[in-house]
């Protein structure tokens, strides 16, 4: 879907995107990254929005020379409230449709579709600017999807939703890509809400890419780690997994469980029937989301 | 939702040519603004100002099929024998100035400005239009209102006179002073377009563009016509926009005498001034509209 190489912009001194590299492939994809990390400033060159150094390739096409192509494709939802003024919620909906080219008949015909579709059925005769944030961020969605494009940019899609709001979109855009084939790139600084929906993940910092990849491999954690349980003497557990070359830290109880580190887990079994000690629990660790995030955000810099 | 139905697919990646985007955005915007009550009732009150005149039209009109009352009026006021719809466009563009600065606030001073107010603007953006679709479409909806102030009654008081009068071959006789009176109406809907679009590109508050619009045409008419007094110099009419366009309506139109008197004092404007004028502030207003929604975009 995205192909993006050494992609640089500058804003006078302040350097937004500093040597960006990515492949986006099809499906659900997170753009992640603190405050400032240059999630929009991507987004905006990827529409052709701004010019920037470097390559990008969107669907095969190049933002910079073929903007219009590009954005005839792709389905945008932009962060901040914006609402044409004036129109009703169907009207502006199919007003943005005709904008992408579609005849006004079938513009109007596929606005209410969409209005239904992201729950705004009811309210499709209101004036936009009269929307609560919640309708807002719906009214940009449906926005977005009314000409049916393939790949949806969204901008930070969950801002300013309560809890039931921002479970209704993530549904919604969890159903866009699972069920209606909808390739999404979700730019949010919020991880929950990317695990939520997306498969894969492009974690950006300081305007670089510090991580990428499916959510799955880089949550799965380093192979032959373990969280162990056991009820007896730890101590002397831990003394006896030294003894069969392993290594371990933690109390071990059930309140701070023993981390283990051990090719395989007959050392561990082994261990506990040397010291005396019955294992009460034996998972292999996995890694969140969050954990894998602040490794990739607090690192320091290679330069 | 029967998102994926094939039909819809078939414009998908087809962005419309220039003309075509601008052209939906004027439409759209124009439906707007008629709904908006005080534009019907500025729309309203204006098309009975120009019915007025092509009345008065008919009723001139009227004196070449023999009625003696009429042509004694005529001869009292010495109009024999000369262009009567050349007078009354003359006339038309004495009186017009201040509406149009009216329906010009009313209509094209808000068009950017609210569309900077509720951020509208990556909305157009992430669709396949580009900078210049956006401002065509916005200057044609300000425009086709102008036009209807500006142009139409012209139109329909050349069509008052083909109608009703006795002598043939009006309408082709008549037909460079419609042309002429048509190119003075459309060069005046090129200045106030551009610059009440000028003027919303400024800020993010519609009622501040047009207080603004109105306040630039008050002050650029009083300094114009000050400094020309205080300083004897007719040149200085140049500073008022409509001054200009007004000045190159009556080049365009001459007539051996004038039912305004204020036509004699505008006349010792120098026509090269008065192109100059209204041309430098069209350009202005274009100037600044470029620059202002170029920079808009980046920072929303």
């Amino acid at each position: 879907m995205l192909t993006i190489r050494n992609l640089r912009k500058h804003f006078g001194e302040t350097v937004a995107l500093d040597g960006v590299d990515c492949e986006v492939g099809a499906g659900a994809t997170g753009l992640l990254g603190p405050n400032g990390a240059g999630k929009t400033t991507l987004l905006r060159i990827l529409l052709g929005l701004l010019p920037a150094e470097g390559e990008a390739r969107v669907m095969g096409k190049d933002p910079f020379r073929e903007p219009r192509d590009v954005r005839a494709r792709i389905g945008y939802m932009p962060e901040s409230e914006c609402a044409i003024p004036g129109l009703a919620g169907v009207e502006a909906v199919a007003y943005l449709g005709r904008l992408a080219g579609m005849p006004r008949r079938d513009a109007f015909k596929r606005a209410h579709e969409v209005m239904y579709f992201v729950g705004l059925g009811e309210e499709r005769y209101r004036e936009a600017s009269e929307y609560s944030t919640g309708m807002q961020q719906r009214l940009k969605l449906a926005a977005a999807l009314v000409h049916d494009p393939e790949l949806l940019l969204l901008d930070e899609p969950t801002n300013g939703l309560d809890p039931k709001g921002r479970e209704e979109m993530l549904t919604l855009l969890r159903e866009l890509a699972t069920e209606h084939g909808k390739h999404l790139l979700l730019s949010s600084h919020l991880l929950p809400d990317v695990e939520y929906v997306c498969r894969n993940v492009v974690m950006l910092r300081l305007g670089r890419i510090v991580r990428q990849g499916p959510i799955t491999e880089l949550t799965s954690g380093e192979a032959g780690t373990y969280e162990v349980r056991v009820r007896g003497d730890a101590a002397r557990f831990a003394a006896e997994l030294h003894a069969l070359g392993a290594e371990s830290g933690g109390a071990g109880g059930d309140a701070a469980p023993l981390l283990v580190r051990a090719e395989g887990t007959a050392a561990i079994f082994r261990a506990a029937k040397a010291a005396g000690a019955q294992v009460r629990g034996l998972k292999a660790v996995r890694r969140t989301l969050e954990n894998v995030f602040l490794d990739a955000v607090e690192a320091p810099r290679a330069d | 939702m029967p998102i994926d139905i094939a039909s819809y697919r078939r414009w998908e990646g087809r962005a419309r040519p220039t003309p075509l985007a601008a052209l939906g955005i004027a439409g759209t915007m124009i439906r707007r603004r008629m709904k908006l009550k005080i534009v019907r009732v500025i729309v309203f009150v204006f098309s009975v100002v120009a019915s007025g005149f092509a009345a008065l039209v008919f009723y001139l009109t009227l004196a070449g099929r023999g009625d003696p009352m009429i042509q004694n009026q005529i001869r009292q006021f010495g109009f024999e024998n000369v262009n009567l719809l050349a007078i009354l466009n003359r006339l038309f563009d004495s009186v017009i100035g201040f509406w149009a600065f009216l329906l010009a606030a009313l209509v094209g001073a808000p068009v950017i400005a609210e569309d900077r107010r509720a951020h509208a603007l990556p909305l157009y953006f992430s669709r396949p239009i580009g900078h210049l679709d956006y401002v065509l479409g916005k200057a044609a909806s300000a425009a086709f209102f102008l036009a209807l102030l500006l142009i139409l009654p012209r139109i329909s008081m050349y069509a008052m006179e083909v109608a009703f009068s006795e002598v043939e071959g009006t309408a082709w006789r008549q037909m460079p002073t419609l042309l002429r009176s048509c190119a003075a109406g459309a060069l005046g809907v090129a200045l106030f377009t551009s610059i009440s679009l000028g003027v919303s590109s400024l800020t993010e508050r519609p009622t501040y563009a047009a207080l603004f619009l109105l306040g630039f045409g008050v002050l650029t008419t009083g300094i114009a016509h000050f400094l020309a007094e205080v300083l004897d110099d007719r040149g200085w009419l140049a500073l008022s926009p409509y001054t200009c366009v007004h000045r190159i309506a009556l080049h365009l139109l001459p007539v051996p005498i004038d039912l305004s008197e204020d036509t004699a004092y505008l006349e010792e404007l120098g026509i090269r001034t008065a192109w100059f004028g209204a041309g430098a502030w069209i350009l202005a207003g274009i100037a600044v509209l470029v620059a202002r929604v170029r920079r808009v975009e980046v920072v929303t």
